[in-house]
């Protein structure tokens, strides 16, 4: 039987080579794709961020804040502007995304213990910079705001500095990550394995459609020879075909983002390599199948983009599931790269293991089973046609 | 003339649509973004996070933080554990995503004077999720430390106004503007809808073509006298014909149903999507010519989709990426047409200010135009030269 397996693997990669372009595409494809959408995230955080003041105090103050606010990676200036009625326009010229306005008889009120109020506008029309602005500017403010009350308490109350400091502060929050400690900064590691993922698929997807359809006509100079023509052969010979080059660049795609770009890679046991395998099986018996059966690879192709365009991002990776309405849970596991990425995270990034990936194991589980009856049914329907007397 | 146009388009327009191949794609497409994306964000925010309780000091002050995080909408209490070291195990089976522990003697030392902390331990492989849970606890924190220090200066005889001003001597007032609830929806819904566009109006095109036969197209145009410049000008004619309507019904949708904000001039986002739309269609055209296949240019589509999003900086913004790749970003029509979609939509900008855009949108128009005409005359010139009996009348 192994002989006829590879038979089939043979007669498979005279196939593939007999028009290159689609191998050459699902093979370069997901390692330009990765290092693409890496490099976009390459600098891990939003930097330089350019921001406006407005200074109705002009103050020491004022002053002393504005230089903290440059000070910190995260903003350059981009000049002063007379109001926060001016602000919007920079926005939609793209000049600015964050204000700074400093009120008049702020550093006056302060003095006189009546309390001071900086207001930041942030342009929260990007989310994801709105929310990197407002915590960066909460960090900045913070010592000014615990300094004044510092100020404030050995005034009001005559207490020595250290004490005036305990009580202004009576009660604090230590933070501690888990698996991304510069998370709410560094963006590459949260998705440099889902976006992986996107490109990973397609290609195990994209390399075999063809391998079904063509049986129906196409491949008239390769008929199928009668040791090949017993579906359990044909169907394994088939997928060992296409999982063979595939495997290679799953591997570096999964590698790509820790070697080039310090993502981290927590674990690589034999958790990580039951994963890396079996998901490109899946996916390549299933396209086998679908190609098989539709008879058509643009039809099976289409099927495909249905399945993968809207993955990634309706698949609970970046926007978490528990925010997704009830109805549309079941889209999640409907799709088969969102149980992989979560699978790939727990075990890369969180340093676990199979055990800890319940749900994606069913849910891979299921996909696999829908994989080989695609195939099983697809492989009788070429059996069919290429025996003596099929249609 | 104008009658052999419009038969010529028609001839484009019922062929896509009798073609399940191409109507699904074209029609079904963009509907099908709008409404999945559209579902998957209807809820615009991370809400009620599950988290863990790890309380070593089981006093009045742990409770009342508890009772106030219970109050909080954006963390659920998914119940108590005996220590910290349990959060990483439950963050992998998908139980917790954070924990806030109660050190031991956490009362004793605040009210001693001592300063003790709150910890809290996050899982931060997901920053959609970790930041809710962080600024939940953040704020419940602050308003305890607000609420000590006003206490602990009114019992050393402050007034109480001086007092409350004391301990909020500095506050900082965030006004996120344009999307003030930070609704995720908001911020994505319409770039994606253009980028879902951009790909199956582009793989619908090749596919289109590529299923066409220049004989057949003789032989049903026939009394036509059209010239392949008009030829193809009656394809891109016909196909938006067919996409424009389903392109301007998800946008309606995405911009009524499921409400993102338009407060800007609904004839300038028209006119942008219109133009976006042609824009494609000949787009499609020249893909098809330098993939020569449907077929491959259906998997060339496949693998751009997503990077052509992620690298027009609609997500990730375009001045966070390396100065090469903000240069990538300009020269990709997405870029200006999601760009022309979030200021209309969300900042509420007139023609003005989003005048740049629309005429590098005019300018890609233009180059993709021809880039489509010459494809499209390559094309017809190996279907000649593979079926050389055709009408005269045709002739390029």
């Amino acid at each position: 039987m192994i002989r006829e397996i590879a038979g089939v693997i043979k007669r498979e990669w005279k196939w593939m080579l007999f028009e290159k372009k689609y191998l050459i595409l699902a093979l370069v494809a997901p390692i330009v794709f990765t290092l693409t959408v890496d490099l976009v995230y390459s600098h891990k955080k939003v930097l330089a961020l350019p921001v406006v003041f407005v200074d109705q105090d002009h103050s020491q103050l004022s002053r002393a804040m504005i230089r903290a606010v440059l000070s910190n990676e995260t903003f350059k200036s981009a000049g002063m502007i007379g109001s926060a009625e001016e602000f919007p326009e920079q926005v939609a010229e793209d000049r600015a995304h964050v204000c700074f306005v400093f009120p008049y008889g702020m550093e006056r009120d302060l003095k006189a213990r009546r309390g001071a109020r900086v207001e930041v506008l942030v342009d929260e029309s990007n989310y994801l910079a709105g929310s990197v602005e407002m915590n960066n500017a909460i960090a900045v403010f913070k010592p000014f705001s615990v300094l004044a009350e510092v100020r404030m308490m050995e005034a009001l109350k005559g207490a020595p500095p250290t004490l005036a400091l305990r009580q202004s502060m009576p009660m604090d929050v230590g933070v501690r990550t888990w698996f991304n400690p510069g998370f709410t900064s560094n963006y590459l590691n949260f998705v440099a394995i889902g976006t992986a993922y996107i490109a990973l698929q397609l290609a195990a997807l994209v390399i075999a459609i063809r391998s079904g359809s063509s049986e129906f006509g196409e491949r008239s100079f390769q008929p199928l020879r009668a040791a090949t023509q017993r579906p359990f052969v044909l169907a394994a010979g088939k997928v060992l075909a296409y999982l063979a080059p595939v495997l290679p660049v799953y591997l570096l795609v999964m590698l790509m983002p820790h070697l080039f770009f310090g993502a981290p890679l927590v674990r690589t046991g034999i958790s990580f390599w039951v994963v890396l395998i079996w998901f490109p099986a899946t996916m390549i018996t299933f396209s086998y199948g679908l190609s098989a059966m539709t008879k058509d690879a643009v039809f099976a192709s289409e099927i495909s983009t249905v399945l993968t365009l809207p993955n990634f991002l309706a698949s609970g990776y970046t926007w978490p599931d528990i925010a997704f309405p009830k109805a549309l849970l079941l889209l999640k596991y409907g799709m088969p790269m969102a149980t992989v990425a979560f699978m790939m995270r727990k075990i890369t990034l969180m340093g676990g293991t199979l055990a800890d990936c319940g749900n994606q194991l069913w849910a891979l589980t299921g996909w696999t089973i829908v994989a080989v009856v695609v195939a099983w049914s697809g492989t009788r329907r070429i059996l069919a046609h290429n025996l003596p007397g099929g249609n | 003339m104008a009658a052999s146009l419009l038969t010529a388009c028609m001839r484009e327009a019922k062929r896509i649509l009798s073609d399940s191949r191409i109507f699904v794609l074209l029609i079904g497409g963009p509907f099908l973004y709008a409404f999945v994306f559209g579902g998957v964000y209807w809820q615009g925010r991370s809400q009620h996070v599950p988290i863990i309780i790890v309380d070593q000091d089981h006093s009045a002050l742990s409770r009342g933080i508890v009772n106030a995080l219970r109050a909080s909408e954006n963390v659920q209490i998914a119940g108590w554990a005996n220590s910290p070291d349990e959060l990483p195990e439950l963050a992998r089976r998908e139980v917790a995503y954070a924990c806030v522990m109660f050190p031991a003697n956490l009362e004793r030392d605040m009210l001693a004077g001592r300063a003790p902390k709150v910890a809290i331990l996050l899982d931060g492989t997901n920053t959609l999720l970790a930041a809710p849970a962080l600024g939940a606890v953040r704020s419940v924190v602050a308003s305890y430390q607000i609420g000590i220090s006003s206490k602990v200066l009114k019992a050393s005889g402050v007034p109480p106004g001086s007092a409350t001003t004391a301990t909020r001597s500095i506050s900082l007032v965030g006004r996120p503007l344009f999307n003030p609830t930070g609704h995720y929806g908001y911020f994505m819904l319409i770039g994606l809808v253009c980028a879902a566009t951009q790909s199956v109006i582009r793989m619908a095109v090749g596919v289109s073509i590529g299923f066409d036969r220049y004989d057949r197209m003789c032989q049903e145009l026939k009394p036509a006298d059209l010239s392949t410049a008009w030829l193809y000008a009656s394809k891109v004619l016909g196909t938006c014909a067919v996409t424009l309507p389903a392109v301007y019904g998800a946008v309606a949708s995405v911009l009524t149903l499921f409400g993102t904000p338009h407060r800007g001039s609904l004839l300038l986002v028209w006119l942008a999507v219109t133009m976006y739309v042609v824009l494609q269609v000949c787009m499609g055209y020249g893909y098809f010519g330098l993939c020569k296949s449907p077929l491959f240019a259906l998997h060339v589509h496949m693998f751009m989709a997503s990077v052509l999003f992620i690298v027009s900086g609609f997500s990730w913004p375009y001045y966070a990426m390396p100065a090469a790749l903000q240069v990538v970003a300009h020269v990709l029509p997405i870029f200006h047409m999601n760009c022309i979609m979030r200021k209309v939509n969300l900042v509420g900008v007139g023609v003005g200010s989003v005048l740049p855009h629309l005429l590098s949108l005019c300018v890609f128009l233009g180059l993709a135009y021809a880039w489509g005409y010459s494809a499209f005359k390559k094309w017809v010139v190996s279907q000649k030269a593979t079926s050389p009996e055709f009408p005269q009348s045709i002739d390029c």
